[in-house]
């Protein structure tokens, strides 16, 4: 199966700019937080209410969108992947409920899982379908194989994949001897054919799933799946990012029983990444 | 979408609920206008043995799988997408209040992961191959079954597990408590009176085959999934939008023909009835339209799944039930008053959900059944 990326935006505790990220990954950079993006001004009525997590959603979103055709805003359908969802969002709500015994509308709005996707269709007039998934295992392979599924029937497809882990989170990986992970947020516009990097998926998860070789990996693959963004689930995926955005290869995943999932990035010398909007610690 | 050329069927169904512990069981409770919820409290009792409300949610999931197993099929490799909204986190709450007063670690992370109970699935039924839940609030249970029909429509599966489970907890009940969207008693969907929805537990699980694989091992089909549509809002986080622009659109794409009836989503909401019963009435007038909520109460994250399965049983029954609650009928679509024989060859499930998710499935009799 095999896909086309043709335009991408993303954001981790490693910068906004997707292409440096292996670098620093291989250099044992510590990731740092995520402050909230710059709001666009367009986006003013869904920004107050809206947690960090989704607000990168929107912001990294709105360069994909901005030259649809309301033909291709009524149908393309819309993927946001997620290991933990809006959990930070819903640590707050349960401090805060718990003990007073009621909560907020709103807050319990931003607790929602697709809550980030639900901006998005509000937000930019997305009328297609709306799939959050809750990924686990295989995160990137799952994602991309249902983004490949959905392009038999559609040009194009929006996948948004992201976490801002939440600070129980935090709290309990470290208490499992884990390294706190680095937020990531990553928004691809996908299509058939076109302009732009390939991704094939291969790797081994059952008799019928995912046999096609991946003939494209280069010698030495991609190695740097960096601990501190694989124990959260969207981890492969914020790599394939990075991978789009430098030299290709093959990206690694866990799956079940000790398999592994790979999926092989061919990347055209012509496409460059652009940066995500800068962090502002204002907001 | 209507589907002429790969053919998904149904071949495995169950569900668990407080009012029984098969889709026969529960469609015979809710003709009988049984309700599962206790009225004082509005949360789920338990009627039948074998339901368990304070079960983990894993658990219930890996049981509900476990009963839907179709006789013969080989699940190596079979995929396992789960509908679910809050996963387990019902199991940690109370731990929450020990660790925000830092007297306790924080609760496990893997309780509250949407895909654990995808993930304990598949571990206990040794399938070994992907696993990912779906969370699109209360229409994921339909989401799911179109990600396994599409999965099967692709060649990239034989067959598909789809499990669909959630348990109440304080954060759900907290929430639709501040929403206002909670009946002060029973809820009345499609009735005029209506005044909000009650919150209710199921587990319910459905395996989808191609017809090629249900035919190669002699397997006995249930049902054909004949269409299904997918749509969003775009308008509102917790409203609908007025004129039901998703819905529509998803009813439009589902279903390539007329139903004989129509399981609604039809939570008891204002907002929520009123724009469905428009939308049905526009697109299947004089088509029977019953609801399970009224029965059941609204079970989130597998309730569109929930319907499914009684859609599947209420075809090899032939009855459509009464809506549990229903005594003066909103103007302009048929909602059923008490329960009704019929011969059915298809019925047409709607869902709806927070955030303008919309979908429709479209299941129709299998022919071996008559």
């Amino acid at each position: 199966m095999e896909l086309t990326v043709l335009a991408m935006r993303g954001v981790s505790g490693h910068g906004p700019h997707p292409a440096t990220w292996a670098a620093q990954w291989a250099s044992g950079t510590a990731p740092t937080g995520l402050d909230s993006p710059k709001m666009p001004p367009a986006l003013a009525p869904h920004w107050r209410r809206a947690s960090v997590l989704a607000r990168w959603v929107l912001a990294l979103v709105a360069p994909l969108v901005a030259d649809l055709a309301p033909g291709e805003r009524a149908t393309m359908p819309v993927i946001w992947a997620t290991g933990l969802g809006e959990l930070t969002t819903t640590e707050a709500v349960l401090e805060a409920g718990l003990s007073r015994g009621r909560v907020r509308p709103a807050a319990f709005r931003g607790s929602v899982h697709n809550t980030p996707a639900s901006l998005l269709s509000v937000a930019f007039g997305l009328t297609g379908s709306i799939e959050t998934l809750g990924m686990g295992a295989g995160a990137a392979t799952v994602t991309l194989l249902r983004t490949g599924v959905l392009l038999r029937r559609h040009p194009h497809v929006l996948v948004v994949a992201g976490d801002v882990p939440s600070p129980g989170a935090r709290a309990w990986l470290a208490a499992q001897g884990l390294p706190s992970p680095s937020p990531q947020v990553v928004a691809l516009r996908v299509g058939r054919t076109g302009a732009g990097a390939q991704l094939r998926l291969g790797g081994v998860a059952g008799p019928r799933m995912l046999d096609v070789p991946a003939p494209w990996t280069r010698g030495g693959g991609f190695g740097a799946v960096p601990p501190a963004v694989s124990v959260l689930p969207t981890g492969g995926l914020t790599a394939v990012a990075a991978l789009a955005a430098g030299t290709g290869g093959t990206v690694r995943e866990w799956g079940p029983a000790g398999r592994t999932y790979t999926t092989a990035v061919r990347v055209p010398a012509s496409m460059s990444s652009e940066g995500a909007p800068e962090p502002d610690p204002t907001q | 979408m209507s589907q002429e050329a790969a053919e998904v069927v149904v071949t495995g169904t169950a569900l668990h609920c407080p009012l029984g512990m098969t889709p026969a069981a529960v469609l015979g409770a809710l003709c009988a206008g049984r309700r599962q919820v206790r009225p004082s409290t509005y949360l789920p009792r338990h009627e039948v043995a074998g339901w368990a409300a304070a079960r983990p949610v894993a658990e219930q999931a890996v049981a509900v799988a476990h009963a839907a197993v179709p006789e013969g099929l080989s699940l190596v490799g079979v995929p396992v997408v789960c509908a679910t909204t809050t996963a387990d986190l019902a199991s940690v709450e109370a731990s929450w209040s020990a660790f925000f007063s830092e007297v306790a670690a924080a609760p496990s992370l893997q309780h509250q992961l949407a895909v654990a109970p995808a993930e304990a699935v598949r571990d206990a039924l040794a399938t070994g191959g992907m696993a990912w839940s779906v969370s699109t609030a209360c229409t994921s249970g339909a989401v799911a079954v179109v990600q396994a029909a599409e999965l099967l429509q692709a060649g990239l599966a034989d067959a598909v597990m789809v499990v669909g489970v959630d348990r109440l907890c304080a954060l759900t009940e907290l929430g639709f408590q501040s929403l206002r969207l909670r009946a002060a008693g029973p809820s009345r969907p499609l009735d005029v009176a209506r005044d909000g929805l009650m919150l209710g537990e199921a587990a319910a699980a459905m395996v989808l085959e191609t017809r090629g694989s249900a035919i190669r091992r002699g397997a006995r089909v249930e049902a054909t999934l004949r269409g299904w549509g997918l749509a969003s809002d775009a308008h509102n986080l917790s409203q609908p939008h007025p004129a039901g622009r998703g819905l529509r659109r998803a009813v439009q794409e589902s279903c390539g023909g007329r139903p004989d009836a129509v399981i609604a989503h039809a939570t008891g909401t204002p907002h929520n009835d009123a724009v469905e019963a428009r939308v049905l009435a526009d697109l299947l007038p004089g088509v029977p339209v019953t609801a399970t909520k009224g029965a059941l109460g609204h079970t989130l994250g597998p309730a569109a799944l929930v319907d499914a399965v009684l859609a599947v049983a209420c075809l090899h029954a032939g009855r459509v039930p009464a809506v549990v609650g229903l005594q003066q009928r909103l103007a302009g679509i048929d909602a059923v008053l008490q329960t009704r024989a019929a011969a059915l060859d298809s019925v047409l499930c709607t869902s709806a959900a927070f955030g303008g998710s919309t979908a429709a499935l479209w299941l129709g009799r299998e022919d071996a059944w008559s």
